[in-house]
C-alpha cells in the first residue's frame, strides 16, 4: 500500500499540464465553453445559495433577539422585588406580592404566554396564571438551567414557543429557584414569512443578472484569449469577479429589505425601552424630586444607547417640550431623516413631560457588515470550489494524451466526500458536548474528545484490512461502499439522542472514511505508470487539500444557522453527489502493482521497531505531530472559540487559517527540505514553531491565543510533515530494501493514525484537569520534549556518527 | 390539595437547599446551640433561626447575652464546659475573641476548643486576627462576615456622587479600623483620591473620646473633602447617631455607611449586609457542622454575594445630593 505523504516533495517536479493548441483546437473551445458556463453556475449557486441561507438567518437571529430582548425586560422587575423579599427574610413560598407582580409583567410584551417560577426541584410556587402556579414546571427548564453557565437560558419547547429563564439565588449565593418565561415566537415567524419571498427574488435577480454578465465575458474571454493555458486562470479571475459582484447585489439588496422589515420589530423594542425610562423616571419623582432636579439621568439612558442596536438617541422633554437630558450615539448625524426611518417615538413621562426615542437608520447597514466576514470565506471557498470544477472539467486540451486522465477522475468524488467530512470539524466537540449534558462534569471534556479519538482509531486500524476488502471487491465497489456507509453514519449522527448512539454513528463514518481513502489511493495505483504516481497521488492529496479549507468555514457557517444536526444532513449530501461520479470509474478487480509488500502485519511491525531511529522519527516527530493536530486543532480550538463567546463559524475560520498555511507552505517545505537536505532542521524547527503556539497561553488569550495557535500550528506542521515522511526513507533504508517501501510506510502511518487517536484523549484529560490555558501550554511543552527527544536521537547521534568517522 | 396544606409540604420541601442535601431524613434528636450576644438581641439571630427552623432541622437554643461586658468571659466559658452545647454561635468581635481567642494566642484553659464555633458579624476576621485566612480557620472555628469590600464600597460611593477627597473618623486602638485605613491608602492611589484621616483622641487611659470631633470635621469640610467614610469601628458606631452624622449633615458632608449600626444611626448611604441574611448564611454554615457533618476549619469564613444599597432621601434632599437616577432600580429608600 502507497500512502500520498511520500509523494509530497515529488509533486513539483512534474508539469502534467502542458499542451499547445492543435488542430482540434476550435471543437475543444466549445466544450470548454460549456464546461467554463457549468463552473460559473456552480459558483454563482454555490455563493448566492449562501448568501440567501446568511441573509436569512441573519434576519430571523435579529427578530428573534428583538423579541427575546423584549419578553426579558419583564424579568428585570420580579428579579429586583424577589431579591428585596428574600433579603428581608421573607421565604419563596411566602412573597403575597408575587402573584399579582407576575400577573402584571406578563403583560409587558404581547408574547409573552406565562411567567413561572419555582423551587429547584421541579415544582411550581408562582405563575402569572394563578392555575398554574402549584403545577411542575418543565423538566427542560431544569436542565437547561442547571447546564447553562452563567444562571441564564432560553431553550425551544415545541413548535412557536420558546422560553427564556434565570436561576434565582439568594444574597449568599444559593440557588433558590428558578424563574421562566414562555413566549410565542409567531411575531418572529411572522416576519420570517414576509421577508422570505423578498430575499429570495432579489437573490434569484441578482442570480440572473450575474450569470448573464459572465457569460457574456466568458464568450469573450475564450475568443480572445490566444494562450489556452491561460484560459483557466483567467476564467477563474473572471467568475471569481462576477460571483462577488452577484454577492455584493444580493447585499444591496437586503438592505432595504432588512429596513423594511426590522423596523416594526425595531420601533416596538424603542417603545418599551423609552416606556422603561420614563417609568424609572416617574418612580424618582415619586420620592419629591422636580423632573430637571434628576441627577444622572444621561448615564442610565447611555447604557441603554450602547446595549440597543436600533437606537440613534434619547431625549427628555419637560412639559414646554423644551430638551433637559440628551444622549445620541456617536453614527448618529444630529437630525431625523423622514425619508429614511420611521419618526422618533415619544412616551409621556407622567405629566411632567416626555421622553423621545430616536430610531438608528445605519442598523441594517451594521448587520450586513457584521456578516461580512461570512461573506469573505463563502467568496474564498467559491474560488476553490471554482478551481475543483474547472479540474474535473479541463477547460483546454484533449483529455485522451492525459497519462492523468483516470486519477483526475477520481478527484471530484474524493474532493466531495473529504469536504462533507470536513464540515464537521469545528462544531463536532461542541455537538457531543450538548449530548453528554447527563454526563458527570468532571468527565465531560474527556467524553467530548471520546468520539474524535474513536473515530481516528478506527480510521487507523481498519486500514490495513479494508485493503484486503479492495483487492477483493475493486476499488470502485469499495469507494461506493464506504461512500454509503458514510452517508448512513452522518444520517445517524444527525439523529443521535445520546453519546452511545453518536459515538456509534462515528464508528461508521470512519468506517466509510478509511474505505474510502484506500479504494482511492488503491484507484491511483492501479491507474498510473511510475512516472506519472506521484503526480497522481498530487492530485489525491491536493483534493484533500481544498477539503480542508472548504469544509470547516462552511460547516461552521451552517451550523451557526441551521443548526449541527441539519449540518450533518448537509454533510451526507455532500457525499452522496459523489456517488454519479464513480459510476465513470473503471469497476472489477484489477492486478494490484506490489501490494503484497504493503500490508501491515503486527509481526512485521515488531521487526521494524527494533530500528531505534524509525522509533525515534516516529516517537518524536510523527506521533507528537497528530497529537498536536487532533487535539489542538480538532478538538480543543473549537471548544475554546465556543468558550470565549465567538461561534462555531469562526472556529471554521480558524480551521480555515490553519489548512490554509498548510496549503501555502507545505509544498514549498517539501521542496527546500529535500533541496537543502535538511529535513531534520525542519522537522526540529516545526516542532518548535508548534510548541510557541501552545506557550503562546502564557502570556494571551482569547481571540489572540487561537489564531496565535492555529498559526504557528498550521506553520510548523508543513514545515515538518513531509520532511518527516521522506526522513524514514533514510532512516529505515535497509528496511526498505528488505521489506519493501509500502510495508515500512505502512509501519509508519500506522504509528502516526496512532497519535491521531492520542490527541484528543490527552487533550480532554488535561483540559478537565487543568482548563484551556494550561492544556494549551502543556501541548506546547509536549512538542518543546517532543523537539528536544528529537534533537538527541536524530541530529546529534547524527553529528557525533560523523565526528567518529 | 388545600392550599394551606400545599405552603405545608412546599416548606418541608425545603427551598433554600441544594439538592444534594438530603430533605426529609433529619435525626429526631435535637442539637443544642449555644447563642451568645453582645448587646441584647439583633436580627441576625432571628434570621439563624428561621433558616434552621425553615428546614425543619431539630435545634434547642441556650441563649447568653454578654451585656457589653467583657469580665463576664469566665463564667461564661464555665457555662459552656459544663453544658458541652454541640455548636456555639459568638456575635462579633469581641465575643468571638472571648470565646475562642485570637488564632495565635489560643489558650485551652481561657478559650473553648473542642467544640465546634460559628462567629457571625464579625467586620474583618483576618485583621482581628480571629483566622490566619478566610479560606480555613485551622481550628474549630469558621463564620461569617459582614462588611463589604472595601474597594466595593468605594466604587459604590464613586456612583452615587464621584469623589477626590475621602474623610475618615477612626479609633487609633482599633486594628481593624487601622486596616481599613491603610488599605483606602493603597487604593486611594490607584483609583485617584485622597484621603484626610481624624483619629479619635485618646484619654488618659488609651480610650477614645468623643471630644473635637466637630472641629475635626470642620476640618474636613474646609480641606474639600467629598465624602466621609464612616468604617466598622465599634467606638465610632457608638457615636454615629448623636455626634458624628448630624455634625457631619450640617457642614454639608455627605456620610457613607459600612454597617447596618451606622445605616441605621443616619448616615445617606451605605452598602450593608443585611443582618437578617448573614444570620441565615451563618445557619447554613451551622448547619453544614451540625447536620453535614463537616470540620469547621473546612469551612470558608464568606461574606454574602449581594448587598443592599441603602439610601436616605430626606438627607439627600437637605444635603441637594439627589442620588442617581439609574439606583432608583436597584437601591433601598429608608427614612
Amino acid at each position: 500500500m502507497r500512502y500520498p505523504g511520500f509523494f509530497h516533495d515529488r509533486v513539483k517536479k512534474q508539469q502534467p499540464n502542458q499542451y499547445v493548441l492543435n488542430k482540434n483546437a476550435m471543437a475543444a473551445l466549445k466544450t470548454s465553453l460549456l464546461n467554463l458556463f457549468i463552473a460559473l453556475l456552480l459558483s454563482l449557486v454555490f455563493a448566492l445559495g449562501m448568501a440567501l441561507l446568511l441573509n436569512y438567518y441573519k434576519f430571523s437571529n435579529t427578530v428573534s433577539g428583538l423579541v427575546r430582548d423584549n419578553v426579558a425586560v419583564a424579568a428585570q422587575d420580579i428579579q429586583e422585588n424577589f431579591g428585596l423579599s428574600l433579603s428581608v427574610g421573607m421565604d419563596l413560598s411566602a412573597m403575597e406580592g408575587m402573584p399579582a407582580l407576575l400577573a402584571r409583567q406578563s403583560k409587558v410584551d404581547p408574547s409573552i404566554i406565562a411567567i413561572r417560577i419555582g423551587d429547584m426541584h421541579g415544582r411550581g410556587v408562582y405563575a402569572s396564571d394563578p392555575a398554574l402556579a402549584s403545577a411542575n414546571y418543565p423538566e427542560a427548564w431544569q436542565i437547561a438551567a442547571k447546564a447553562s453557565k452563567n444562571g441564564e437560558w432560553n431553550i425551544r419547547e415545541q413548535d412557536g414557543v420558546e422560553s427564556i429563564g434565570w436561576i434565582l439565588r439568594n444574597n449568599f449565593g444559593l440557588a433558590v429557584g428558578l424563574l421562566g418565561i414562555e413566549y410565542s415566537t409567531s411575531q418572529v415567524e411572522a416576519s420570517q414569512k414576509k421577508l422570505f419571498p423578498a430575499l429570495i427574488k432579489a437573490t434569484l435577480l441578482s442570480f440572473c443578472v450575474s450569470l448573464l454578465i459572465g457569460s457574456i465575458f466568458l464568450l469573450l474571454l475564450c475568443r480572445f484569449c490566444r494562450h489556452v493555458e491561460r484560459l483557466t486562470f483567467r476564467t477563474s479571475m473572471l467568475i471569481m469577479l462576477v460571483t462577488l459582484g452577484g454577492l455584493l447585489a444580493v447585499s444591496l439588496q437586503a438592505l432595504p429589505l432588512f429596513k423594511q422589515h426590522l423596523l416594526p420589530k425595531l420601533e416596538q423594542n424603542a417603545r418599551q425601552s423609552g416606556q422603561i425610562k420614563a417609568e424609572l423616571i416617574v418612580r424618582a419623582m415619586g420620592h419629591g424630586l422636580a423632573l430637571e432636579e434628576l441627577y444622572g439621568v444621561e448615564d442610565v439612558l447611555r447604557r441603554d444607547l450602547i446595549e440597543n442596536v436600533g437606537l440613534a438617541y434619547f431625549s427628555v422633554l419637560d412639559s414646554a417640550n423644551s430638551v433637559l437630558f440628551h444622549v445620541a450615539k456617536d453614527t448618529w448625524n444630529g437630525h431625523d431623516e423622514p425619508d429614511d426611518v420611521a419618526p422618533p417615538i415619544a412616551l409621556p413621562i407622567g405629566d411632567a413631560g416626555s421622553i423621545l426615542v430616536g430610531l438608528d437608520a445605519a442598523f441594517a447597514g451594521k448587520l450586513l457588515k457584521e456578516m461580512s466576514l461570512d461573506v469573505l470565506v463563502v467568496l474564498v471557498v467559491a474560488m476553490f470550489f471554482t478551481l475543483e470544477v474547472l479540474a474535473f472539467l479541463p477547460v483546454s486540451g484533449d483529455r485522451s494524451c492525459d497519462p492523468l486522465r483516470k486519477s483526475r477522475d477520481i478527484r471530484a468524488p474524493v474532493f466531495l466526500f473529504f469536504l462533507s467530512e470536513e464540515l464537521t470539524r469545528p462544531f463536532l466537540p461542541g455537538f457531543v458536548g450538548s449530548l453528554s449534558k447527563g454526563i458527570d462534569l468532571s468527565l465531560q471534556n474527556i467524553v467530548i474528545g471520546f468520539p474524535i479519538m474513536v473515530f481516528m482509531l478506527v480510521v487507523a486500524l481498519a486500514q490495513p484490512w479494508l485493503g484486503g476488502l479492495s483487492q477483493q471487491f475493486g476499488n470502485r465497489r469499495l469507494l461506493l461502499g464506504g461512500t454509503l456507509v458514510a452517508i448512513v453514519g452522518f444520517l445517524v449522527c444527525a439523529m443521535a439522542t445520546n453519546i452511545y448512539i453518536f459515538v456509534a454513528a462515528r464508528v461508521i463514518c470512519a468506517l466509510g472514511y478509511a474505505a474510502i481513502f484506500v479504494s482511492a489511493q488503491g484507484h491511483i495505483l492501479e491507474n498510473t505508470a511510475d512516472a506519472s504516481r506521484s503526480a497522481g497521488f498530487a492530485l489525491f492529496v491536493g483534493a484533500i487539500m481544498v477539503a480542508t479549507i472548504c469544509g470547516p468555514s462552511i460547516g461552521g457557517i451552517l451550523a451557526d444557522n441551521i443548526g449541527a444536526r441539519a449540518t450533518f444532513v448537509v454533510a451526507a449530501g455532500i457525499a452522496a453527489l459523489g456517488i454519479p461520479l464513480m459510476f465513470r470509474l473503471p469497476g472489477g478487480t484489477a492486478e494490484q502493482k506490489g501490494s503484497a509488500a504493503g500490508k501491515v502485519r503486527i509481526s512485521d511491525a515488531l521487526k521494524l521497531c527494533r530500528n531505534s531511529r524509525f522509533m525515534a522519527v516516529c516517537v518524536s516527530a510523527a506521533i507528537p505531530a497528530k497529537v498536536l493536530l487532533t487535539g489542538c486543532c480538532f478538538f480543543l480550538l473549537p471548544l475554546y472559540i465556543i468558550s470565549i463567546g465567538s461561534t462555531q463559524a469562526m472556529a471554521g475560520r480558524m480551521l480555515m487559517v490553519y489548512a490554509g498555511f498548510m496549503v501555502l507552505i507545505m509544498p514549498i517545505a517539501a521542496r527546500y527540505a529535500d533541496r537543502f537536505n535538511a529535513r531534520a532542521v525542519f522537522i526540529l524547527s516545526g516542532l518548535l514553531i508548534s510548541a510557541l503556539g501552545g506557550m503562546l497561553a502564557l502570556v494571551a488569550d482569547g481571540f489572540l491565543l487561537a489564531i496565535g495557535l492555529v498559526v504557528a500550528l498550521g506553520v510548523g506542521q508543513s514545515l515538518s510533515i513531509t520532511a518527516q515522511s521522506t526522513l524514514v526513507s533514510s532512516v529505515a533504508a535497509s528496511e526498505i530494501q528488505l521489506f519493501g517501501d509500502g510495508y515500512v510506510y505502512g509501519v509508519y502511518r500506522l504509528l502516526e493514525r496512532m497519535g491521531n487517536a492520542l490527541g484528543p484523549l490527552l487533550a480532554g484529560v488535561l483540559l478537565t484537569l487543568f482548563g484551556f490555558q494550561v492544556t494549551f501550554v502543556c501541548m506546547g511543552i509536549l512538542a518543546l520534549l517532543a523537539a528536544a527527544i528529537f534533537y538527541w536521537l536524530i541530529i546529534h547521534q547524527v553529528a557525533s556518527n560523523v565526528e567518529a568517522a | 390539595m388545600s392550599n394551606q396544606r400545599r405552603r405545608a409540604c412546599l416548606a418541608i420541601a425545603g427551598i433554600f437547599v441544594q439538592s444534594s442535601v438530603p430533605v426529609f431524613a433529619r435525626t429526631n434528636k435535637a442539637v443544642r446551640i449555644f447563642v451568645v450576644t453582645f448587646r441584647g438581641k439583633t436580627e441576625v439571630e432571628k434570621g439563624f433561626r428561621d433558616y434552621l427552623a425553615r428546614h425543619q432541622y431539630p435545634v434547642e437554643y441556650i441563649e447568653r447575652d454578654l451585656g457589653r461586658d467583657s469580665s463576664r468571659f469566665p463564667a461564661l466559658i464555665a457555662e459552656i464546659r459544663a453544658l458541652q452545647p454541640d455548636l456555639i454561635l459568638t456575635w462579633g468581635t469581641t465575643v468571638t475573641e472571648g470565646i475562642v481567642g485570637k488564632y495565635n494566642a489560643v489558650d485551652p484553659r481561657l478559650h473553648i476548643t473542642n467544640i465546634p464555633v460559628v462567629f457571625t458579624l464579625v467586620a474583618a476576621p483576618v485583621s482581628a486576627e480571629l483566622v490566619p485566612n478566610l479560606i480555613s480557620s485551622g481550628r474549630n472555628v469558621t463564620g461569617v462576615y459582614h462588611v463589604a469590600s472595601t474597594e466595593s464600597q468605594l466604587h459604590a460611593m464613586a456612583a452615587y456622587r464621584p469623589f477626590k477627597r475621602l474623610g475618615i473618623l477612626y479609633t487609633p486602638t482599633e486594628n481593624n479600623s487601622l486596616a481599613v485605613l491603610d488599605e483606602l491608602r493603597v487604593l486611594g492611589k490607584t483609583l485617584g483620591f485622597a484621603v484626610i484621616d481624624r483619629p479619635f483622641r485618646l484619654d488618659a487611659a488609651r480610650r477614645p473620646t468623643i471630644d473635637g470631633v466637630p472641629d475635626m470635621l470642620r476640618e474636613m469640610k474646609e480641606a474639600g473633602v467629598d465624602w466621609l467614610y464612616l468604617p466598622p469601628d465599634s467606638f465610632l458606631g457608638t457615636q454615629c447617631k448623636d455626634i458624628v452624622i448630624p455634625n457631619a449633615h450640617a457642614l454639608g458632608l455627605p456620610t457613607f455607611a459600612s454597617t447596618e449600626q451606622i445605616m441605621d444611626a443616619g448616615a445617606l448611604a451605605g452598602l450593608i449586609s443585611r443582618y437578617y441574611s448573614i444570620g441565615q448564611f451563618t445557619a447554613y454554615k451551622a448547619s453544614q457542622i451540625l447536620f453535614d457533618k463537616q470540620a469547621p476549619m473546612t469551612v470558608p469564613i464568606e461574606t454574602l454575594t449581594q448587598y443592599s444599597f441603602l439610601i436616605r432621601m430626606a438627607v439627600a434632599k437637605q444635603l441637594q445630593l439627589i442620588p442617581p437616577l439609574a439606583m432608583f432600580d436597584s437601591a433601598e429608600f429608608v427614612k
